[in-house]
């Protein structure tokens, strides 16, 4: 089990989370967080603080969202994401598309 | 202190289990409004579980109270200011002790899993009133291990869980309850180290068995044979610390005499583990470097409660597992939460106060006092008698045992039955509304707060926590209220405090040099130095903080009774000045700090037993192990199935917080259940069935799981609280489990409750 960044979080970046995680299990892309499921303890301190409500358990995941586990996953693994475990300013146009849906294509590695 | 919105996070902990993990919080108009971890904690570094988000469910709940209250006849209950109720309850009490002596007035809690500060000062009104029982949760849970240990080692221990390369749960779900420093962190590592091992015995598959490397799934209240199988297995297959235990340990050849005497296939089959893990498990043991091992709940209160806590102990004394880094060790404590109380134990030991023998047993079933503690099974015996040794009185602090302690209805009945009982709480719990008098305290965020689980190796930590709210008007700190109770009662007044009130404005030496002066010719000053440190020392601490000032003679006691630990951490030389700054580093880090810094070789100093050598070989459990084979649980055909009542869930929280708002994913009091004994009672997912235990019923909607066996099921722990809301609804929610169990279910030795054994029919709930 861990929890899941869901796409909403893709052209946002507000890094609120980052800031209650108490494993420092957030890791940053150019444009979007992920979670590190082997970091992450279920404490579900995070969950609130997005203001796009990016993040879910995994069982909590909605039906259009469940490939977010695996991508989460290989994120981590990718060698240009590193730890962030520090609030930063959101992404310069993160207002606009906050309301956005259908965002997995916008994703940069 | 302010109630206003900050941008400042404010240092506090988590009250809802032992751990109490460091939190940073904002608060804005009387409410905590953010929570995080601290990450400058010494002990937790941050971490923290989903529970610590519930703060403001506690420190905001409806039936919180603002005013002493009195029963009226009818059961209603009426305001009352504080000079009316604290004149009432001292002389009524006095009244009691007068006519049948201190020993019947119980002392009833004193604490709970974040506040142990109020019960500090209880200790002087314990005095003043000749009071000789007292008992707390701890008499449900730990008093068999406490009487092990005192045994075995004469010490408190704690597995180094961090450090050892294989971990053994038993009978618990640290990845729920906890139990050591950033648990889930923790068993993430040791399920990933290749190198590092976890064992699980645990009738459920649990979040931390299905980590495990090895899962030992016993059969419901068997536990004592997987345990013995497991030590047989050891001395039958030579793989124990031979060695090790000539040099360190006593009694080794009639343990060995009954470890051989065991054959371990049948009692793989009674457990119903396979033999082959069994032996693979033990193997493992017996290889590694380092094991740490911790028993809770799920053994603690189920049958053969005292003898499981005496095999846990051999499992890891005979593979040499004590005093050295990644295993048990005996920690050193700021406090000792059993020794603090009158203790019966006949371990001699330095400056320990030892109790008059006259009160090692309760008074009316003569039950064992253990860590000073009457069993909480045996409380309403002791009160609905005509004995006339029977309790009289009690009083009650921070504790809800109506609601806690098996058998509600019966220890309802016990409350009204007594001459006088007082509350003191901050919110109208099942408890208060029987007894004859509530106190509203302050919260644990209105006062300076702090508890003494402080139980790390080798260092071990303490926090402070400040007040960071208002205190409601018309609440008072536990301090302040046992203070006006020994000025009522004519025990303490400006005699006893001017002298060291001026001092304490000159410093902590002047202070200290004019204690132990007045001490001297003062013996109120030494008996009842808790309320006089508060009505001395207090008024010049700084602001909000004279509540803490039993933590400076706390400081002076600690010094002088580890002075090696003490000196490990920085607080050594003349006592009088390492007890000083200490105290003063308690006061000026909101963060906790380090008053332990101990060597490994230090545990067998700690060793309370002739050559500091560990005792193996206690002979009431060896004769009880040769006879438990007559004592197999049996199912009894009118209750089929056996409930673990009190299951440690995501969804449950502890009892203080009793506004049921907190639980924002699941629902409440629901029976988990294995799919084909569901099937057999007609029930689906969800559907609603009838529980009747031998003491009462229950309904429940059921949730199917295959992590239960077939015939388990298990409700969870602290849900069916009686919240009223605001406007005086009641709104309840879950099952109340005390509702369901019965006192006289308890081990023969220490009196814990079998809550994990509780017998139960289940029928399924035909829809309306």
């Amino acid at each position: 089990m861990t929890h899941v960044v869901s796409e909403s979080c893709i052209r946002c970046k507000y890094t609120d989370c980052v800031d209650v995680c108490p494993v420092d299990c957030f890791i940053e892309g150019p444009n979007f967080l992920a979670i590190d499921p082997d970091g992450c303890i279920d404490c579900a301190v995070c969950i609130p603080e997005c203001p796009v409500n990016a993040i879910y358990a995994q069982e909590d995941l909605p039906a259009d969202q469940l490939h977010m586990t695996a991508l989460n996953a290989e994120l981590y693994q990718l060698p240009g994401w590193k730890a962030i475990t520090k609030r930063k300013a959101p992404l310069p146009d993160a207002e606009d598309w906050k309301e956005q849906t259908g965002k997995l294509s916008e994703l940069q590695r | 202190m302010d109630n206003t919105e900050t941008d400042n996070w404010k240092k506090t902990a988590c009250i809802i289990c032992s751990l109490n993990c460091g939190l940073d919080i904002k608060t804005e108009g009387g409410r905590i409004t953010k929570i995080k971890g601290d990450k400058s904690h010494l002990i937790s570094q941050g971490y923290i579980c989903e529970k610590s988000q519930r703060m403001d469910f506690y420190q905001n709940g409806a039936d919180r109270i603002d005013s002493p209250k009195r029963r009226r006849p009818d059961g209603s209950y009426e305001d009352i200011d504080w000079s009316t109720a604290i004149s009432e309850i001292a002389e009524k009490f006095i009244a009691i002790k007068n006519k049948h002596g201190g020993e019947s007035i119980l002392y009833y809690g004193g604490g709970s899993q974040g506040n142990h500060l109020g019960g500090t000062y209880a200790d002087s009104t314990i005095k003043a009133l000749g009071i000789q029982y007292r008992s707390n949760a701890l008499a449900q849970e730990k008093t068999g291990e406490g009487w092990v240990q005192g045994k075995m080692t004469g010490a408190p221990v704690h597995g180094d869980f961090e450090h050892c390369e294989v971990a053994v749960f038993l009978g618990k779900n640290p990845w729920q309850s906890h139990g050591f420093a950033r648990t889930r962190v923790v068993l993430r590592e040791i399920q990933n180290d290749p190198n590092r091992a976890m064992i699980v015995i645990d009738p459920r598959r649990t979040e931390s068995a299905k980590m495990a490397d090895y899962h030992l799934a016993v059969k419901p209240g068997t536990d004592a044979w997987c345990l013995s199988a497991l030590s047989a297995i050891l001395v039958q297959e030579e793989l124990v610390a031979s060695s090790w235990l000539a040099a360190h340990t006593t009694g080794y050849d009639a343990v060995a005499a009954a470890m051989r005497n065991i054959d371990i296939a049948r009692y793989a089959t009674i457990c119903g583990v396979e033999e082959s893990l069994l032996r693979s498990a033990a193997r493992r043991i017996a290889s590694a470097k380092s094991v740490s091992m911790i028993e809770d709940l799920g053994v603690q209160m189920n049958v053969h409660s005292t003898l499981n806590s005496y095999l846990n102990r051999l499992v890891w004394l005979l593979t040499g597992n004590y005093a050295k880094v990644g295993s048990n060790n005996a920690f050193v404590p700021l406090l000792n939460l059993s020794s603090s109380n009158r203790s019966a134990s006949k371990t001699p030991g330095k400056g320990k106060r030892v109790a008059p023998r006259k009160w090692t047993h309760s008074p009316v079933t003569g039950s064992k006092v253990i860590m000073g503690l009457i069993p909480c099974n045996v409380i309403p015996e002791e009160i609905l008698t005509q004995h006339p040794k029977r309790f009289r009185a009690m009083f009650i602090e921070s504790s809800n045992p109506v609601h806690s302690l098996a058998d509600s209805q019966r220890m309802r009945e016990a409350l009204r039955a007594l001459e006088c009982s007082v509350v003191i709480d901050v919110a109208m719990t099942e408890t208060a509304r029987q007894a004859d008098y509530v106190l509203p305290a302050s919260s644990q965020f209105e006062k300076a707060e702090a508890t003494f689980f402080n139980l790390e190796f080798p260092r071990n930590g303490f926090q402070l926590r400040h007040p960071h709210l208002q205190p409601r008007p018309g609440t008072l700190t536990e301090a302040e209220i046992h203070a006006r109770l020994l000025e009522a009662m004519g025990e303490l007044n400006n005699t006893n405090y001017t002298f060291l009130r001026s001092a304490a404005r000159m410093g902590y030496t002047a202070f200290g040099l004019a204690f132990a002066w007045k001490a001297m010719r003062d013996k109120k000053v030494a008996r009842y130095a808790p309320v006089v440190l508060y009505r001395t020392l207090g008024p010049s601490l700084p602001s909000g903080l004279a509540p803490a000032a039993s933590l400076w003679g706390i400081s002076q006691l600690y010094v002088r009774a580890q002075p090696a630990a003490a000196q490990g951490a920085g607080y050594g030389g003349s006592p009088l000045f390492g007890g000083n700054r200490l105290f003063d580093a308690i006061l000026k880090n909101p963060s906790g700090v380090i008053f332990a810094l101990s060597k490994y070789t230090d545990s067998w100093d700690a060793v309370k037993l002739p050559e500091h050598k560990i005792n193996l070989h206690i002979k009431e459990m060896l004769d009880e192990l040769a006879t438990i084979d007559s004592k197999q649980p049996s199912h009894r055909p009118d209750y089929p199935f056996i409930l673990s009542a009190g299951e440690r869930r995501a969804d449950t929280s502890n009892t203080s917080i009793r506004n049921p708002e907190w639980l924002k994913k699941g629902s409440f009091g629901v029976l988990r259940i294995h799919p084909q004994d569901a099937a057999a009672l007609g029930c689906a997912q969800g559907d609603w069935i009838q529980l009747r235990t031998p003491r009462g019923t229950a309904q429940a909607p059921i949730e199917l799981t295959d992590e239960l066996q077939p015939g388990h099921v298990s409700l969870p722990n602290g849900h069916g609280l009686d919240y009223h809301q605001a406007d005086g609804t009641l709104d309840r929610r879950g099952v109340s489990l005390n509702e369901l169990t019965n006192t006289t279910d308890r081990d023969p030795f220490a009196g814990t409750p079998w809550h994990k054994y509780v017998p139960v029919h289940l029928e399924r709930l035909t829809p309306a």
